[in-house]
Order: structure tokens, then sequence, then C-alpha cells
């Protein structure tokens, strides 16, 4: 052990006087953290830029007018009126995410009584499809408001049902038995209009149908800050620092015959390697417990288990210790193992949800990341922090990622036995 | 010391150690001679248990098997490259691999000073190696294979690409190792490094020993005759009296006894102006056994 930990230290020691080696294990991972942060909303959950959007009105009508008022009036639109061709260029030329185009009848159709559905045509930018439905969702709501206003009304309800009492006279295709009724149902309507107290029907029909109260599930309290989701993210990226700086430097020990007189010495090729996983260990252990305080510190990230979390950080330094050990007999030169070790790492990552949150992959990927340690050291490390994780609930990830690392170790433990100098 | 019978080590069908048997006595500096690719890295590889045999065995003072951490503690190896941290300085380079070999705390400290003192080095013991020139570093190298105190070390080809004053210094070092009594491996292809340091050498080709001996022993079974050049003072009356073959004033002759035989032709009145007598070497001897030149 005493040979093991005397290798670790050099190696940590080497790591110091590289800071170029330093900012990839400690500034980098940071960097991403607050990054992501600060895009992801920030500590106030401060809104996203606002969906530039062209709006063509071929309507033109009032209602067409309400509903313009009613986009513009949203913080999740950033509309601008413009004509149908110089809405698809805007789009096209990508200074617009898409266009909306009220169509030419809009009012008819889309009244309390309308008789057809309403069809908006919406050019999208391909590369911003996921934003689409953001947009359906704001002109839905819209609409939806617009209705509901009119419903509340009383001159434009009963404008409204005047209307469709004309329509419905004059439309052949109803039987006419079926045509007297809705009259009389218009009629009727009509009277009830006239009588109706115009406070009380604003007050019965201009309430909101359905609004979705958002609550945040977690064990003990509210949301705290994005930093808090991107923090996990940018702990892992220390730890795939550690992995690219200790792989390379298990190379660097063959390239520049240090290994092969660390060989020579009564120490064995395990323990060699021992060495190096103790030093990325410690070095990984430093990078999250650092991340973690100026989390803490700087960026309201909260901690909501400080056992488990120390554990998720064992487990997480483990997984990656083991996989540097593994990746660092990979390749005989500095730069095989830099390329294969980046490679390895950044498909792990893809995957595991470093670089992009899982939910946004395809299904078949999603599912795929199931079997990435990096999901794992994620959800570890967000189940300590801030999703109230139980330890029983920890446990299956933490068992994942240690059992990964020794398989790591494992492999790159009986690769360097069978390498000859 | 060290004694090792029929060692073979192949890498597909080429064979880098053929068979290849010595023993080497405590105390003594036994050389390894021969050109670049003739098995001598190999050998110590083997040696030091960093490559395993086909066959054959090495037993290093009575134990077998070298990869065992008790004999290694026995053993020191200077690798040909200069294997060490550039970002540890010579004394923490030093003291990283003392520790290795289970040295701490006060002896460790006396260990490294040792160390530094030996390689010449005290002044810049905390300068970080890559600050040091070829030949400090060469030094350290050195001093690394000897922090531990052990019986027999292993040199390979320690000179390499050393200037001429760093290498009349690391001579100066084993030279003070010899008298200390350390059982020294010493490989080379410089011939002049193994006549000045090696008590025995074993001139090595194509993974074989060619032949074994002291310096003066292959000289003289291999060596062949010395080479006396003499300028004349006038050209001779009986010049078809005079050994070998007489350019102008030149007179050229190989000769066993090459002192007696100038004694011989000055008694019989022959007056030379310059006499040069090339004695010969080991370079001779190679040439002797394999019919090419050590650097060819």
């Amino acid at each position: 052990m005493r040979a093991i930990v005397t290798m670790a230290l050099k190696d940590l020691r080497l790591l110091a006087r590289d800071r170029f080696g330093l900012f990839w294990v400690f500034g980098f991972p940071l960097l991403l953290a607050v990054l992501f942060g600060a895009m992801f909303g920030g500590e106030g959950g401060r809104p996203l830029k606002a969906l530039p959007v062209a709006l063509v009105d071929l309507d033109n009508t009032k209602l067409s007018r309400e509903l313009l008022a009613r986009l513009k009036a949203s913080d999740a639109l950033e509309l601008e009126l413009l004509d149908k061709n110089a809405a698809r260029e805007a789009v096209r030329l990508g200074r617009k995410a898409a266009y909306v185009a009220i169509p030419n009848g809009f009012e008819m159709q889309a009244g309390v009584f309308g008789n057809e559905t309403v069809v908006f045509e919406c050019g999208i930018d391909p590369s911003r499809r996921a934003e689409a439905g953001l947009l359906r969702g704001v002109l839905m709501e819209a609409l939806g408001k617009l209705l509901s206003e009119q419903m509340g009304d009383r001159d434009k309800l009963r404008s409204a049902a005047q209307g469709a009492e004309m329509g419905v006279r004059f439309n052949d295709k109803l039987p006419p038995e079926q045509r007297e009724k809705i009259k009389t149902f218009l009629a009727q309507l009509d009277a009830f209009l006239a009588d109706v107290d115009p406070q009380v029907l604003k007050q019965g029909a201009g309430t909101e149908a359905a609004r979705l109260k958002e609550e945040p599930v977690l064990r003990g309290g509210s949301a705290g800050s994005s930093f808090e989701i991107t923090f996990p993210s940018g702990m892992i990226w220390g730890l795939i620092g550690c992995v690219a700086t200790f792989a390379v430097s298990l190379v660097r020990e063959r390239t520049s015959r240090t290994l092969q007189r660390l060989r020579f010495a009564p120490v064995s090729s395990s323990q060699v390697l021992a060495g190096k996983a103790l030093a990325c260990l410690l070095a990984g252990l430093a990078t999250l417990a650092g991340l973690a305080v100026l989390g803490a510190l700087c960026f309201k990230v909260r901690v909501e288990n400080p056992g488990a979390l120390a554990l998720a950080f064992l487990a997480c330094g483990v997984c990656f210790a083991g996989l540097m050990a593994g990746i660092g007999t990979l390749g005989r030169t500095e730069q095989s193992t830099a390329g294969a070790g980046w490679a390895i790492l950044m498909v792990l990552a893809m995957f595991g949800g470093a670089m992009m949150p899982v939910y946004f992959m395809p299904a078949w990927m999603q599912a795929a990341s199931n079997v990435s340690p990096v999901r794992w050291g994620i959800l570890a490390l967000e189940g300590a922090l801030w999703r109230g994780f139980s330890l029983q609930e920890l446990a299956l990830p933490l068992a994942g990622l240690v059992a990964v690392g020794a398989a790591g170790f494992a492999f790159g433990a009986a690769r360097l036995a069978r390498e000859e100098p | 010391m060290i004694l090792v019978k029929d060692l073979r080590k192949s890498y597909g069908a080429r064979a880098a150690v053929a068979g290849v048997s010595f023993e080497i006595k405590p105390g003594e500096t036994f050389g390894l001679l021969g050109p670049n690719g003739a098995g001598k890295s190999t050998t110590i590889h083997l040696l030091g248990g960093l490559l395993r045999a086909d066959s054959g065995s090495v037993a290093i003072a009575g134990q077998a098997d070298p990869s065992r951490a008790e004999v290694r503690r026995r053993l020191g190896l200077a690798p040909q490259a200069v294997a060490l941290y550039e970002d540890l300085s010579g004394a923490e380079n030093l003291a990283f691999f003392g520790k290795l070999y289970g040295l701490g705390g006060a002896r460790l400290r006396e260990r490294v000073t040792w160390a530094l003192e030996f390689a010449g080095l005290s002044d810049r013991a905390h300068d970080r190696l890559r600050t040091y020139s070829g030949g400090m570093q060469r030094r350290i190298n050195l001093a690394c294979a000897l922090i531990h105190e052990p019986a027999a070390v292993l040199l390979d080809e320690p000179t390499a690409g050393v200037d001429p004053q760093s290498r009349n210094h690391l001579f100066e070092n084993i030279e003070a190792l010899k008298k200390l009594g350390l059982t020294i491996l010493y490989t080379t292809h410089y011939m002049e490094e193994a006549q000045r340091l090696c008590d025995r050498v074993a001139i090595l080709d194509q993974g074989k020993i060619l032949a074994l001996d002291t310096v003066d022993g292959l000289i003289a079974k291999h060596g062949g005759q010395a080479q006396v050049t003499a300028e004349l003072e006038r050209a001779p009356a009986d010049a078809a009296a005079l050994p070998g073959k007489l350019d102008g004033l030149t007179l050229r002759f190989a000769s066993e006894r090459p002192l007696e035989d100038v004694a011989r032709l000055a008694q019989s009145g022959l007056a030379f102006r310059t006499l040069h007598v090339d004695r010969p070497d080991l370079e001779q001897v190679f040439l002797a056994l394999t019919g090419r030149r050590l650097r060819d």
C-alpha cells in the first residue's frame, strides 16, 4: 500500500505542476457547469430568449387582430407582422424560427359558433423543430383565451349567435327539422342574452377553463437554481477530465521509460496501475468537492444529504478511476490513448446525458443511456444533491458505478501484466 | 552474484537472445560489448525480470526468478534512456524511487544526500530535471539506480549520446562504484569503455556470445598482431631483409612482439625518424570474430 500511495502522491505532485492539465481537471468542469446553468435560466429561473416568429394575417379581421394582440403579449414570442413571402424568407434565412399564417376566413371559422376547423399554416426552420411545441402551446393558449373572452361578452356573443342563425337559415345541407331546432335554440339564446346582466355573463364565462399549476417534485421543498441541474453534469466532466489526464500520464510513463523503471522496482504492475488509479480518484474527489463547495457558496446549489453525497462522490470517483485504468492501457502512444480515451468518454457522456438532457434524445438513445455510467453518476449526484434520494434509492446507481470501476481496473491490470517493455 | 544459463528470447522468428550463458562474480565489472541490436538490452531486461525468457535461467545471489520483489531489491537498473520525471527535481526523483524500494525517514534523506553527492548535483538538488543538461540527467539516472544500495547494478549503455566531458564524469562515477565493491553489468557498443572499465567482457552479436574473457585475454586470443608504422631517416641498404612492406621511407609490418622487433631493427643500423605501434584492441577482436566493425 505504501508503494501505491507513494506513486499516487508523485502523480498528484506532477499534476499540480501541470497548469494545462489542472485546467482540464478543475477549470473546465466549473466553466461547463456555470455556462450550462446560465443557459438553462440561472439562479432565478430567468426566462429563455423569446422565440422569434413572423405572423402573417391573411384574414385581417377584428378577431385576427385580437389574436395578434394576444400573441404579442406573450413573453415566449418575439412577434413581427410580415406578408407571407417575407415571412417564409425570414425563416429560410434563419432570422425567424417559424411563421404562422392566420387563414383567410378565420373570424368566421373560429367564432363561438364557427362551423369549420381553423387551420393555421406554420412554417418551421428545420433546425428548430424542438421549439414547434412551444409555439403550438402559445398559439392554442391565445386562441382559447380569445374564445373565452367572446363567451363572456354579451354583445359579441349575440352578434355571433345572430351570424350563426343566418348561416343556419341558408344551410341547405341541414335537414329541415334540424335546421328549425337550431334556429329555435339560437333565438332562445338571443332572448337570453338580451336579458342577462352582462357582468354576470362575464363572470361566468370569463373564467379560464383550466390552468396548469407546476410544482417541483422534491422530497423536502421547492426547486432551487438551474445550476443544481447543471452542476452534476459539470462534476462528471471534471471526472472525465481526470480520466483523460491520468490515462495519458500512464502512457507517458511508458514512452518516457519510467514505467520500465517502475516495473524493475519491487512493485507489481497492478500496484503501478493502482497508484495511478488512486491519484485519479483523489484528484477526482478534490474536483467534486471543490465544485460542490463552489456550487453551494456561489450558485445556490443545495446539498440535501451530505452523507449520501460523499458516497456518490466516492462511487463516481471509483468508477472513473477504473475507467482510467482501462483506457490508459489501450494505446501505446499518448496520441492514440488520448484519441481513444476522448472517443470513449464522449460517447459515454453523450449517451449518459452529460452533453444534453436525456429527454431530448430519441427513444432508442434514451434506452441506450441506461447502460452509460455517466447517467448513473448524474443520477447519484442529483439524488444526493437535490432529489433527496434515500440510501436505498442510491444503492443501485452506486453499485453500478463501483462495478464499472472494478471492471475497468481489472481490464487494465490484465493488459499491463501481459505487456512487455 | 549473477548466473545466467542458456538464456533464450525470440520475437517471432527473430532470436534476440540465443543461448547466452555467463557468470558475474561479486565485485566484478562485467561488460557486454556488441553493436546495436546484438541483444544487450534484451539480456538486461531478462536479468531484471522485465521480460520472460523463452528458456534458460537467471539467478541473482543464488535466487531464481528475478521478478520477485526480494530479488529486485538487490538489483539496480540505469536504463539506456533517462527514465525519470522531468517535472520533479533531482532530489524528488531520488526520494520517490528510494521510497519504492522501502526507504524512509532519516535513512532516505541520508541516501538522497549521498546520491546527489555521487552525481555531483548537490547544488542542483531542488531544480527540476528538465533544467538539467544531458550529462547531468545521465548522472542522476545512474544515481537513481543506486539509491537503495543494491548489491548489483545493471548499466544499459549509460554513456549513449553523452558529450566527452560528461562521459568522463560518468567513467569516474563507475570507477568509484568499482572501488565500493559493487557488482556491475555494463553494456556498451564503445570498445574503449569496455577496455577501460570492465574486468571481463563478453562479445555479443546476433544474440550469441562469441567470446568471453578478460580484455587482455580476448585481445591475445583474437586481436591478432600489433601494427608497426615507422618513418625511416634514409633508405635502407637491403630493403629485402626488412619485415613487412616498405613504401618510400615508410615501413609497415605486423608483429607479435613489436618492441623487440623494433629494437632488433635499430641494432641492425636502421634509423627511425618516427615510430608508431598500434596495439590490437577489442575492435580488432570484434572484426576477427564477426568480419564486421562494431559500429557497422
